[in-house]
């Protein structure tokens, strides 16, 4: 059955080649109706979905972005479009990426004018999946579910489908050719993903994937140079729903740790390890992680989970096979559940059990903020304080000058895993807005604060404790300076009022993160 | 932030048509024929004398190669320009003669070319010294005199050399648009006063003199990527610190305060430290421990005057009636004098005096010439201090984290003490494939900080302590991570002998000095 879908593409590309070859055009156009004849699902009305009803919809997204440098500024709203899939009654899955930095967020049956409001439920950016709620009742009872798959594997055949403008549906042939665990661009984490061939050019994110009588996967990219698409399969969005179902939505668990291969010999010579004993080397051990207090560097890793790891890193699953070792610890197991691990150390074989924690990007001292959440932020006198992230680093535009940049750059890439207590961040002064109440700083920016009035500070909520309790900020304390900003306290009230006119700034602090200890 | 490109033409390889030729002969004569109408006599007549005097010089250069730093580069061709002075001597750029390993002088007018060796070297203000040792060179010359003082703004100059490969002098006229103290591209890491011309000096132009009234007021040095019309010259009183600092037989370079200062103009940061509100004077922020007032003054200090001249809470001093920042004080004193300074501490203010002797400091990171590079191999890798030319080598490398950490080093070494107990990063700057080091390449541009058992803190350090492996191994260790690099000392040592053959590598070692860090 599957099989034949794949033709409509080849149908196009012979069509194609009639145009270059005009002798030929009535004999392809005899063979490509014969083709059509045949295969009547290559293109039908969208209310002639299997079954009836909706099962896929158009995901309309308005979203902002914040600036990072001012970030009570945000962007003009821009368009995004995608699709979803109806997972039951009134719940449509998606990619995160889609919804990301959403302000509205609307459903649309593919064809149709009407669109129908939906709420975020949940997002996951680490398995990169959204769930939307359907507002509209009447709209729910237009909705069919799609059943996942329960079976997916290398050298499935697979059916994708997407809509044009008009609404007509379009289904191509494809084939699941690789399943691995990588991590797409747009994502923070690697996943189990799947890498399907079809050369049905997907337009939008989204798009549903079937196969062995369900959805296999939703299409999260596509390379039309390379005919391949990437897919979150269902065992990842079967998870996902799981989590959902819970009381409270656990992320997936994180061993806390980043390893290498160690194939050289005269390496696993020097940790005294036999020859083909497999094993990976630690490298580092995050804090407050699944494996903290547990693993050490250079502690060779051979068993996690009851799976014998390979030098490359590399475990046999017994649903995929060949797969790298992060799948067996974020993509098998529960946060909560106990894992029994192996190591050797200094020479000696360990066991141990370590209880699987969830690691949420805002366990790092920098955080990465790939999902763009409006940064928290404080503006006293014109001074602009926030937490370091990965998306401000990224976010270039002001420059703070290469040195200023360079050294917390540097900083990212060599801690930012590695708070010393849960909470800590690194609070920078961004910038400075001019006025005459902060003369003589304007040109400070990118500097790191330690302390204000001379209490060290550990985040941007202890910043605002001591701004509140002391009424403004007398002192502030940059690091590797040797002398204090000092501010008049006495201005604070009337040069916040002038700086929030001048600048417009609507709000002169955002504070929104969860208390931290 | 503006960048400076060296206008040298060591790089110029511009054919220059026989058209050109004659244009520029006519435009020459043109602006002769202008400057005796526009000049008084006494200057019209010194032009010849200044033709006489200015020199042609074509240099052979060979760089060295950092990533293979056993071996040079390419020679490369060019040619800049300089003028005779007194003593029989050429001034030109330093960046004209840097690395060369053959110097012809020609004069304007003259068929012959003389060897010329360098004399005296100033990287840190782009000028040299070359001498010619045949007398037949300096015939009818006569040594170009300078002026005494900065020109002022708007005074028109005209500089003399050969850009553009040209074999027959030119001369451009413009004005002095700007005196400033700016960054010399040269060894990128030294500021000094410049004076912008509106002049155009192009590649060639370099160590050609700008001249006021047939007085020389500057050395034509550098100009301005994508910008029109806007030249640098060295001034006079940067050549002048020059000349002076060389007249023991040595070149010592600019002293350096090592002093980072803070803006004092907030009047709640006045009143923190306790200043009168117009008294001027700047906060010390940062103390640089290779700087001459390292241990001399203290951060929170304020420096109010410097040798009797009020510090404004910018800055900035106000000399011979220009705004200069107050460091151009210091630029005017010698190595081994003194500078005064009236400094508000904890509200009492003291006059201190600091002598102007700071010792080598191998943080600066200028850029490295004339000296082959130091290296040092094992096992296929590699290993050579951090150098800005280093950096350059691995610029296009740029992504790579640990190439990044490299660059963060080159600034932060010093204010944020990672430079304690050490002389010298130790790099692992390159691999050379070999089965031996076939999974080594992670390890690239790291900085080694333990090799079997010993801190690292100099290159020397690394070579000793590969000489007592731990167990069998060369255990290496590198900053920022606890992954060791093993190579198995025995095959490392076989390994070496196919690498020295496979790679044509003369020498396993280069060390300037047998000097090891302090550890």
């Amino acid at each position: 059955m599957f099989h034949n879908l794949h033709k409509p593409g080849r149908a196009r590309s012979l069509w194609r080649a009639g145009f270059r070859r005009r002798g030929d055009l009535p004999r392809y156009l005899a063979l490509g109706l014969a083709l059509v004849l045949v295969m009547p699902s290559i293109i039908c009305a969208a209310a002639e979905t299997p079954g009836g009803g909706v099962q896929v919809v158009d995901v309309l997204v308005t979203c902002q972005t914040s600036d990072e440098h001012m970030p009570w500024r945000l962007s003009r709203p821009q368009f995004r479009q995608g699709y979803g899939v109806v997972i039951d009654a009134g719940r449509v899955l998606t990619t995160e990426e889609l919804i990301r930095q959403a302000t509205l967020v609307e459903l649309r049956q593919p064809g149709q004018a009407v669109k129908h409001a939906a709420t975020i439920r949940q997002v996951d950016p680490r398995l990169a999946v959204a769930l939307l709620a359907v507002d509209d009742p009447a709209f729910c009872r237009e909705l069919v579910p799609v059943a996942l798959a329960t079976n997916v594997a290398r050298g499935a055949r697979t059916r994708i489908v997407q809509y044009d403008d008009s609404g007509l549906r379009q289904e191509g042939a494809g084939r699941i050719v690789e399943i691995g665990v990588e991590a797409l661009p747009s994502a923070p984490a690697a996943v189990l993903t799947l890498r399907v061939l079809s050369d049905l050019r997907v337009q939008n994110p989204g798009a549903p994937v079937y196969g062995d009588g369900g959805l296999a996967g939703i299409m999260m990219r596509y390379d039309a140079q390379h005919q391949t698409g990437f897919v979150l399969p269902a065992p990842v969005l079967a998870r996902f729903l799981r989590a959902v179902s819970e009381p409270v939505y656990l992320a997936p668990p994180s061993g806390g740790f980043r390893w290498t291969p160690l194939v050289d010999a005269a390496k696993r010579r020097y940790f005294s390890l036999p020859g083909e004993s497999g094993g990976v080397q630690v490298l580092d051990v995050f804090s407050n992680a699944t494996v903290s207090g547990t693993l050490k560097p250079n502690d060779i890793l051979l068993r996690w989970d009851g799976f014998a790891i390979d030098e490359q890193g590399f475990y046999q699953d017994p649903d995929y096979g060949r797969t790298r070792l992060s799948h067996a610890i974020e993509g098998r197991r529960r946060a909560g559940e106990r894992v029994p691990i192996e190591f050797v150390r200094e020479g000696r074989l360990q066991q141990a059990e370590v209880a699987l924690r969830p690691r949420n990007d805002e366990d790092a001292l920098i955080p990465e903020n790939t999902i763009g959440a409006p940064p928290d932020y404080l503006v006293e006198e014109g001074l602009v304080l926030r937490e370091l992230t990965g998306r401000y680093l990224r976010s270039g535009g002001r420059s703070g000058g290469p040195s200023a940049g360079l050294r917390l750059s540097h900083l990212y890439l060599a801690r930012s895993e590695q708070p010393a207590c849960v909470g800590d961040r690194i609070v920078i002064l961004s910038g400075v807005l001019p006025d005459p109440a902060n003369v003589g700083y304007q040109e400070l920016r990118d500097e790191i604060v330690t302390a204000v009035n001379g209490e060290p500070v550990r985040n941007l909520r202890d910043v605002a404790r001591v701004v509140d309790r002391d009424r403004g900020i007398r002192q502030l304390t940059l690091e590797g300076r040797g002398v204090d900003m000092v501010l008049d306290p006495a201005q604070r009230n009337e040069a916040n009022t002038r700086i929030a006119q001048s600048y417009r700034i609507p709000d002169l602090r955002r504070l929104t993160a969860e208390a931290r200890p | 932030m503006t960048s400076h490109q060296n206008s040298v033409a060591g790089r110029n390889c511009v054919t220059i048509f026989p058209m050109n030729t004659c244009i520029l002969r006519r435009g020459l004569l043109c602006a002769a024929a202008l400057l005796a109408l526009a000049q008084p006599p006494r200057a019209a007549a010194s032009l010849d004398d200044l033709r006489r005097s200015v020199v042609k010089i074509y240099v052979t250069i060979q760089r060295h190669d950092y990533l293979q730093p056993w071996q040079a580069a390419q020679p490369e061709h060019g040619s800049g320009s300089g003028f005779i002075v007194e003593k029989r001597r050429i001034l030109t750029n330093a960046h004209v003669i840097s690395d060369a390993t053959f110097i012809e002088a020609q004069r304007d007018g003259d068929t012959r070319r003389f060897p010329a060796h360098v004399a005296f070297v100033a990287h840190d203000c782009d000028l040299a010294i070359l001498t010619v040792d045949d007398p037949a060179f300096y015939e009818d010359s006569r040594p170009i005199r300078f002026a005494s003082d900065l020109p002022n703004l708007n005074d028109e100059v005209i500089a003399l050399g050969f850009p553009m490969g040209g074999t027959r002098l030119s001369l451009t006229r413009g004005v002095v648009s700007r005196i400033d103290y700016s960054g010399y591209s040269h060894s990128e890491v030294d500021s000094h006063l410049v004076v912008q011309i509106d002049a155009a000096i192009n590649p060639g132009n370099s160590g050609g003199p700008v001249l006021l009234d047939g007085r020389v007021v500057g050395v034509a040095f550098q100009g301005v990527s994508g910008a029109q019309n806007i030249g640098y010259a060295i001034p006079f009183p940067v050549i002048h610190h020059m000349l002076r600092d060389v007249a023991d037989g040595r070149y010592h370079g600019y002293p350096e305060l090592g002093v980072r200062t803070f803006d004092t103009r907030n009047p709640a940061l006045r009143r923190a430290l306790r200043l009168a509100p117009d008294s001027g004077g700047v906060a010390v922020d940062w103390l640089d421990p290779y700087g001459a007032a390292y241990g001399h003054l203290h951060n929170g200090d304020v420096l109010l005057r410097a040798e009797g001249q009020s510090i404004a809470s910018d800055g900035t001093i106000v000399l011979d009636g220009n705004t200069v920042e107050f460091g151009e004080l210091v630029e005017r004193k010698q190595w081994g004098e003194a500078i005064r300074v009236d400094v508000a501490r904890s509200g009492v203010v003291t006059n201190v005096e600091i002598p102007l002797r700071n010792p080598p400091d191998p943080f600066c990171y200028r850029i490295q010439y004339d000296e082959p590079p130091e290296y040092h191999i094992v096992g296929g890798l590699v290993f050579m201090p951090l150098s800005r030319n280093l950096l350059g080598a691995i610029g296009g490398d740029a992504e790579n984290r640990a190439a990044h950490s490299l660059y963060y080093l080159s600034i932060f070494a010093k204010p944020e003490g990672l430079y304690r107990g050490r002389t010298q990063f130790v790099v692992l700057a390159n691999r050379l494939p070999h089965p031996v080091n076939t999974y080594d390449e992670s390890f690239r541009y790291q900085v080694v900080t333990e090799t079997n058992g010993r801190r690292i803190g100099a290159l020397a350090d690394l070579v000793a302590a590969l000489r007592e492996p731990t167990n069998g191994f060369h255990v290496i260790r590198f900053e920022g991570t606890e992954n060791p690099l093993v190579l198995d000392a025995v095959q490392a040592r076989l390994a070496d002998e196919q690498i020295r053959r496979r790679y044509e590598v003369p020498g396993m070692t280069r060390l300037r000095s047998v000097s090891r860090s302090e550890n």
